[in-house]
């Protein structure tokens, strides 16, 4: 029996063949294929290499539905090493880029693993400088009102 | 054996060609850009949530304003007071977060609060719980550690929480209750919490209309006199109840007579039972239960009276209502608790009688033995303590016990008295399916093997670890399938021989080898056997000594006309020979040939010999080689004598792993494998050159039958993109060369190279021959 395939087309217009069970696993892309069954859903705000990422990442986490229960590709330590290995080879604008096309597709667990390695980055830095470095983040505040914040929160920043 | 790759697996995505153009373009964004703070409120929230605590959250509200609210938003918050530098600053700050969150309508779906208040601090616990109690929460975790007496109160809102999953209460007070309804709540955890009264509690539980797992941990005293659980739903209960040794608890006026619990769940397969404080324990509607862990359940009191006959029916009965489980654990206090009390009242205790029970417990009561089938033995070490196992065993020959299947792995020091003969013995009478046996012991001390093991009627699965088969009388053993024997010792090549080919219907055989072993020649003669694995090597511990192993009339023989597959792991031995090998579709060649073998140029037996060898595998349509064959043996050899390898004519795929200096040797391989369809090629890694491959003539394969062509580990180091572009220069009907970049990208990050990205584009304008030839990667 061969898998039903369906297409997918980044802003530049590549088109991309992927298997349904696959694309399935974003909420959006399953609802679309069933209103628009046989055609090319065309994901506008998605580059070809964000969406390339993220037909990587829901290849390997594809659920195999061959009648004989659950089985996935892999066992579960072996996708969370995967994972974690994923996320650190893509650099941060595309991180944040990828963070962005999971929300939009709405991937809960992909949406979780790109949270989660930039609330690494950010709780791997000493302080709010560091991140503002990091993140290129530009401090608009004057020294009074982050002190004016300090007070207001309480809490030992 | 290493997993083989179907057509299907080997399919995958076209590279996109565009990519490439698009990555080097990507690659000069300018740098400097301020991602993070495009994203959209609710996105920055939800990664602050995943911070590991909610301090550094709060951190990131001066970076800019921009951020300042932005952790007020998170839908997840977790607090501990001693994150704080005092009681008023935790409470203010949980009073702003829920105040700012109320104004903004954002959704809190997770608050994990743990609070530790003094006895004269304002109440505060309540309030907050009412304020979120209305929002669409899931989990609500809190805890309020303060003196028991003053434990806070829980709003009536909660207990109409529509959306709440999971719960979990430590250290507050359940009031009486209007009404309850908490019509998605699965999970709740209650700890050391205080009750109205027996009804209010049981009225709670009974009310979560889709409740499936309950953990209560009672704390005296908490107003309970005798817990009630009551639930439709219910599948996992975990029941424990303790003194309240802080809180100056005083346990002089706990009064045990007429407490109780009572468990109907007709659902309920998992009890984790941990509470022997009340009197009387009472489960009824049990008939789902599967699995049970006893930790605590009754204590020295309740026998102490022999006579006191209500209680005895009492126990009696909540043994009755657990004995339907298929998997029991026992603490060591309850085993202590039968133990005395079995004297008494030898009725007391129902065996458990399905097929697949399981003792995990250290010792093994008396009472189980003669229904148990599967005995697993751990960390067996001999100890006196543990040898008293052997008594389960010893006894389960003369109550003619129905164990089906065994499995012993024990470890024993050379002083041990021999146990495992004996065991063997008792069992291999009975109805025997399965018997795996491993005694770790030096080699020289080896355990004999019993008479009776070769006459076992209903064996089907044989495994042998260490032990030594003497000279037997008769074997006899018309079911056994599969046998596995590892670094066992033999009374000599005639015997062992005997013992393989008296098995009539054996089709699986694994034979590791550990010199030294008695046998001189092994020989695998056997009609009904497809699929054999020979492994032989020398026995590195228990002081062996190499120096007197002599090589010389040592060998492997095999004739199994049946036989599919062959794994060969054996350079140890000096000749090696195969006959009626007509069946023969699949061989992996790990180890076969030494230096020693092709020391010689002139010694023309031996030569025959290897050339015989690989005729009469020739025959096969799939095969692996190892680096080893073909760099030490193949590559070395194949100056000396073009003619060792055959034609493999009907080889359809094969699958090899080569160093990189070996790469000459390629052209060669494949002028023998005129209609090979899928070649697999693994680099062995190794920092030598690669060696280049010769340009021509091109075998035959590559104009005629190559379609597949697979490389490992691809990282487009310069021998994998010499092999690559060889095959797509060279190859007239190839359809698909894929590189399998599955490991490398990980590793050195291929795609995001410059020079990586060159190469690929390189590799994709080269012209193919091949029309429709398609370059992919994995």
């Amino acid at each position: 029996m061969s898998k039903k395939m369906i297409v997918l087309k980044s802003s530049e217009g590549v088109s991309f063949v992927v298997e349904e069970a696959v694309a399935r696993q974003s909420k959006i892309i399953s609802f679309l294929v069933e209103e628009f069954p046989d055609r090319e859903l065309p994901l506008t705000n998605m580059t070809s290499e964000i969406l390339r990422k993220t037909i990587e990442y829901c290849k390997k986490h594809v659920v195999e539905d061959d009648g004989g229960g659950d089985s996935s590709s892999s066992s579960s330590g072996d996708l969370k090493e995967w994972d974690v290995k994923f996320v650190a080879e893509i650099d941060q604008p595309r991180l944040m880029d990828l963070l962005m096309a999971a929300n939009y597709l709405d991937i809960p667990s992909l949406l979780d693993v790109t949270c989660q390695k930039v609330a690494d980055t950010i709780a791997a830095c000493n302080d709010e400088k560091e991140i503002r470095a990091t993140f290129n983040i530009e401090n608009d505040f004057t020294e009074e009102e982050v002190e004016a914040i300090r007070m207001e929160n309480q809490y030992p920043i | 054996m290493e997993e083989s790759f179907s057509e299907e697996e080997l399919l995958c995505d076209i590279w996109p060609e565009d990519y490439l153009r698009f990555r080097k373009r990507q690659s000069r964004k300018p740098r400097g850009e301020d991602t993070i703070s495009k994203l959209p409120d609710s996105l920055i929230s939800q990664i602050l949530s995943h911070l590991p605590t909610t301090k550094e959250a709060v951190r990131t509200s001066v970076l800019s304003k921009r951020w300042k609210s932005l952790y007020l938003l998170i839908p997840a918050l977790t607090l501990n007071a001693n994150e704080f530098p005092n009681h008023n600053a935790f409470v203010s700050f949980i009073d702003r977060f829920l105040d700012f969150s109320r104004e903004q309508n954002s959704i809190l779906h997770k608050l994990k609060l743990s609070v530790q208040k003094k006895v004269n601090d304002p109440p505060c616990a309540t309030r907050w719980i009412d304020s979120v109690s209305s929002s669409k929460l899931n989990h609500l975790d809190v805890e309020c550690l303060v003196n028991r007496k003053f434990l806070e109160m829980i709003p009536q809102s909660l207990c109409v929480c529509d959306t709440l999953v999971s719960l979990r209460l430590h250290r507050v007070s359940l009031g009486e209750f209007e009404c309850v309804s908490l019509p998605c709540l699965k999970k709740m955890v209650l700890e050391h919490n205080v009750y109205a009264n027996d009804a209010s509690l049981e009225s709670f539980i009974s009310s979560c209309s889709v409740l499936e797992d309950l953990s209560i941990v009672r704390m005296a005293p908490d107003n309970i006199k005798f817990l009630r659980v009551c639930s439709k739903t219910l599948a996992s209960l975990h029941v424990d109840y303790i003194f309240g040794e802080d809180d100056d608890y005083d346990d002089e006026g706990f009064e045990r007579d007429g407490s109780g619990v009572f468990i109907d769940a007709p659902r309920l397969t998992y009890l984790k039972f941990e509470e022997d404080l009340s009197d009387s324990k009472i489960i009824a509607n049990s008939g789902s239960l599967a699995k049970v862990n006893l930790v605590f359940l009754f204590s020295e009191n309740d026998t102490a009276d022999v006579i006191d006959l209500p209680k005895r029916d009492m126990i009696r009965n909540f043994f009755t209502s657990i004995s339907g489980v298929t998997d029991m654990k026992l603490s060591a206090y309850i085993v202590e608790f039968l133990h005395y009390n079995c004297e008494f009242d030898p009725l007391d205790f129902y065996h458990p009688d399905d097929e697949a029970a399981e003792i995990k417990s250290s010792s093994i009561p008396r009472c189980l033995q003669s229904s148990l089938e599967h005995v697993e033995i751990k960390r067996f070490n001999a100890e006196p303590a543990r040898m008293k196992v052997a008594r389960f065993l010893d006894f389960s020959k003369e109550e003619n016990s129905i164990l089906h299947k065994l499995k012993l792995t024990l470890r024993k020091n050379v002083n041990d008295p021999p146990c495992v003969t004996r065991w063997i013995d008792s069992v291999a009478s009975s109805k025997l399916n399965h018997l795996d046996v491993e005694c770790v012991v030096n080699r020289k001390f080896l355990e004999v093997i019993p008479q009776s093991l070769y006459v076992c009627d209903t064996l089907a699965y044989l495994r042998l670890h260490r032990v030594s088969l003497g000279e037997f009388e008769s074997v006899s053993l018309p079911c056994l399938k599969k046998m596995v024997l590892e670094h066992n010792v033999y009374a000599n090549d005639a015997s062992l021989e005997l013992f393989i080919s008296s098995c009539s219907v054996l089709e699986d055989l694994s034979i590791v080898r550990m010199a030294p072993d008695m046998i001189k020649v092994l020989r695998v003669c056997s009609k009904t056997l497809t699929s054999l694995h020979i492994d032989y090597f020398f026995g590195e511990d228990d002081d062996f000594d190499d120096e007197g192993f002599e090589r010389d009339g040592s060998g492997v023989f095999i004739d199994a006309p049946r036989l599919e597959f062959l794994k060969f792991e054996d350079d140890l031995s000096d000749c090696k020979i195969i006959t009626n090998s007509g069946s023969l579709a699949k061989v992996d060649i790990v180890f076969v040939f030494s230096e020693n073998d092709t020391a010689d140029l002139i010694d023309l037996p031996k030569r025959d010999m290897v050339r015989n060898f690989f005729t009469s595998i020739s025959g096969v349509t799939d095969m692996k080689l190892s680096s080893h064959i073909v760099e030490q043996f193949l590559h070395f050899n194949n100056q000396f004598d073009p003619l060792v390898l055959p034609k493999f004519c009907n080889l359809s795929r094969l699958k090899l792993k080569i160093f990189k200096s070996c790469l000459k040797m390629l052209p060669t391989l494949l002028e023998r494998c005129p209609n090979l369809k899928t070649l697999i090629l693994d680099f062995y890694t190794s920092d030598e050159k690669a060696a280049r491959i010769r340009a021509s003539p091109v075998p035959r394969c590559l104009l005629s039958s190559l379609e597949h062509v697979e490389i490992k580990c691809f990282n487009g180091g310069p021998a994998r993109m010499a092999v690559a572009r060889y095959f797509v220069k060279n190859s007239l009907v190839l359809k698909k060369l894929v590189m399998d970049v599955r490991c490398s990208t990980a590793e050195k990050g291929f795609y995001f190279t410059e020079e990586g990205v060159y190469m690929l584009r390189d590799l994709l304008a080269l012209p193919r021959p091949s029309s429709t030839c398609q370059i992919l990667l994995k």
